[in-house]
């Protein structure tokens, strides 16, 4: 069931690059059918006969179902002049968006999921780091995380502590900042915009904003989507398929930490498009 | 035959269900299967140790089937959460420090090896063991049709506990079922004496016959195939 | 071992709380006692490994689905500050709880 904060929030639902002029996008937003079109002078999106709102920032194409209760979320960083922008394409994964979303949110992971690239398995343990609801501006916030990685970024070199920060400004968003290899003291961002196609599948549209000038366009994509198929096979994998709010059947510890302040978020502000609302 | 449609809701039977051929399944395996409805990793260690699991690790819900077995324990791909035989959890990677409680544990089913096939038992109780009836494993496949299709196609003389007894190429042969979610079947050939490496391709070539001849009669909607997860999909490559 | 006071805060269906709380304890191999409970506000001694209380504040911290937890406090303490550790976990809230049932 979509309940009203869900259908009133913005998602993302193309590349801003794929409005070519004429083009008419077929795409399934919360198991309804949209249609994204551009006239040669501006993009629209339809549902049926009717206009949805539309806008478009961070390289992609942004709707709404209902009457969006807030404007879009606000990521200066990716503003910034000198960075790199990379729109790394659609993922399309059988899983709850909201599950993708918390996964993206996990680090304890990569010792496993991503072996080599983003941990190792004699690194794998997870330093205290500190969570926060942020509740004037409604977002979760985590913060001093601490990870090693053996390969942190396309640009890194060797094994380093990298040091991250995870954001979610909208219960189907996170944006991670990350080391930056290339810039001491800079913030490297990287994205995860999902579309909600039904409670249990999505499209994820990964976005960077990096200091990064050497790596070629390609290589950068094709790390990115590396990771992701990493990850696609845990979201398609875990059960139940719905991300529960209450986890009587799990057992999350002090790392899981950040998994458990986006559900409580949730909970909070009743989003339960993808979520689990019995005990499981 | 009783027929077991499996559901998610499937009530434990108290018998056996043979799952997978123990030819094959070497110290070290891992794989996924079903058992009245039950989703379960049947794993065995290095040591040759055979055990079958809820499929669903505690820490937060990923498939065990997709884990890997380091020496005498299975651990969770996700996390690398490490999981003993007695199903109790040893090592959380992301706190190393950590001696779990034997409360955070897997959920163990009954796991046995008996004439060339592994049975998994979801009763409370570990049933008595299956009557003897030796094989030797041939094959296993995974057929698109429900087990009563089977039964029709099938000319079976002698049925008990999950096997059917019959004559296959002028062999005579057992057949381990078993019911896999979605109408679906999981068929284990085995002969009944020892036969040459030719006469088991042959008995291969007769199985796969009888798979497309069920299939024809039972083709599986579309609906149901859709829901089981595949590989990447034509849309993931659609960069910039 | 280390021993810990954990409260948390919000508002909640007590008694319901209250047995997840048992219910997150036992799985954690917990021992301790619910000290006090209204539907605001829980306050629980606890013993075990330093990890495993952290897991029971995190756990906890989001709780059943009626529960809406605000914010949670861990202290570790001295054991001594803590009298009669019971060799479980005790939820004896008392019936002020039960009556606070909505």
């Amino acid at each position: 069931m979509i309940n009203e904060i869900a259908l009133n929030d913005w998602y993302p639902v193309a590349m801003a690059s794929e409005l070519k002029p004429g083009c008419r996008l077929n795409r399934v937003l919360m198991e309804r059918e949209i249609q994204i079109s551009n006239d040669g002078d501006k993009t629209h999106a339809f549902e049926g006969s009717r206009v949805l709102p539309l806008q478009i920032r961070y390289d992609h194409v942004w709707t709404s179902l209902g009457a969006p209760a807030r404007p879009l979320f606000e990521i200066p960083e990716g503003e910034q002049d000198g960075r790199r922008l990379v729109a790394c394409g659609r993922v399309h994964v059988r899983c709850s968006p909201l599950r993708a979303v918390e996964n993206f949110l996990d680090i304890a992971h990569f010792p496993y999921v991503h072996t080599g690239i983003l941990g190792a398995e004699d690194h794998p343990e997870v330093e205290r780091y500190d969570v926060e609801i942020d509740d004037e501006k409604d977002e979760v916030w985590a913060r001093q995380v601490k990870f090693f990685q053996p390969q942190a970024a396309k640009s890194a070199e060797g094994g380093i502590m990298a040091d991250y920060m995870y954001r979610v400004p909208a219960p189907t968003t996170s944006i991670l900042y990350k080391t930056c290899p290339a810039r001491v003291g800079e913030w490297d961002i990287i994205t995860l915009f999902v579309q909600p196609v039904s409670e249990t599948t999505c499209d994820v549209w990964p976005w960077m904003a990096l200091y990064d000038d050497e790596t070629p366009f390609n290589d950068l994509v094709q790390f990115q989507q590396t990771i992701f198929m990493q990850d696609r096979s845990i979201l398609e994998n875990q059960i139940p398929a719905l991300l529960p709010l209450d986890p009587k059947m799990e057992t999350p510890t002090r790392a899981d930490l950040t998994s458990i302040a986006y559900r409580r978020w949730l909970k909070r502000r009743r989003m339960f498009y993808g979520a689990q609302t019995i005990a499981a | 035959m009783t027929q077991q449609s499996p559901s998610p809701t499937a009530k434990p039977s108290s018998s056996w269900i043979p799952v997978a051929l123990s030819a094959g399944f070497r110290p070290g395996s891992n794989i996924r299967v079903f058992a009245d409805g039950n989703d379960i990793a049947l794993w065995s260690s290095f040591s040759g140790k055979l055990s079958a699991w809820v499929n669903r690790c505690p820490h937060r819900g990923m498939r065990l089937s997709h884990g890997f077995v380091r020496g005498e324990m299975l651990a969770c791909i996700y996390h690398g959460w490490h999981f003993a035989q007695d199903a109790n959890c040893k090592y959380i990677p992301a706190h190393p420090e950590l001696v779990p409680g034997e409360m955070i544990c897997a959920q163990a089913h009954h796991a046995h090896e008996q004439d060339g096939l592994l049975w998994v038992s979801c009763a409370e109780e570990e049933p008595d063991a299956p009557a003897r009836l030796p094989g030797f494993g041939v094959r296993s496949l995974l057929i698109d049709a429900p087990r009563p299709v089977l039964a029709g196609v099938l000319e079976v003389t002698h049925e008990a506990q999950g096997r059917w007894e019959l004559t296959l190429a002028d062999q005579p042969v057992i057949l381990g079922v078993q019911d896999w979610p979605e109408g679906r079947t999981g068929v284990h050939l085995l002969t009944k004496e020892a036969v040459s490496a030719e006469t088991k391709k042959m008995l291969s070539r007769e199985l796969e016959a009888m798979r497309r001849t069920c299939e024809a009669i039972a083709p599986v909607s579309a609906s149901a195939s859709a829901s089981v997860p595949s590989g990447p999909s034509s849309r993931s490559g659609d960069a910039a | 071992m280390s021993f810990a006071k954990i409260e948390f805060y919000g508002t909640f269906d007590t008694r319901h709380f209250c047995d997840w709380i048992g219910h997150r304890a036992h799985k954690l191999g917990l021992t301790g006692r619910i000290e006090a409970a209204s539907s605001e506000r829980i306050t629980l001694y606890v013993q075990g490994q330093e990890e495993l209380l952290n897991a029971m504040e995190v756990a906890c911290s989001l709780g059943p689905i009626d529960a809406d937890v605000s914010h949670t406090n861990l202290v570790f303490i001295d054991p001594a500050d803590a009298s009669d550790w019971p060799n479980r976990f005790q939820i004896d809230v008392g019936p002020e709880v039960l009556a606070d049932r909505r």
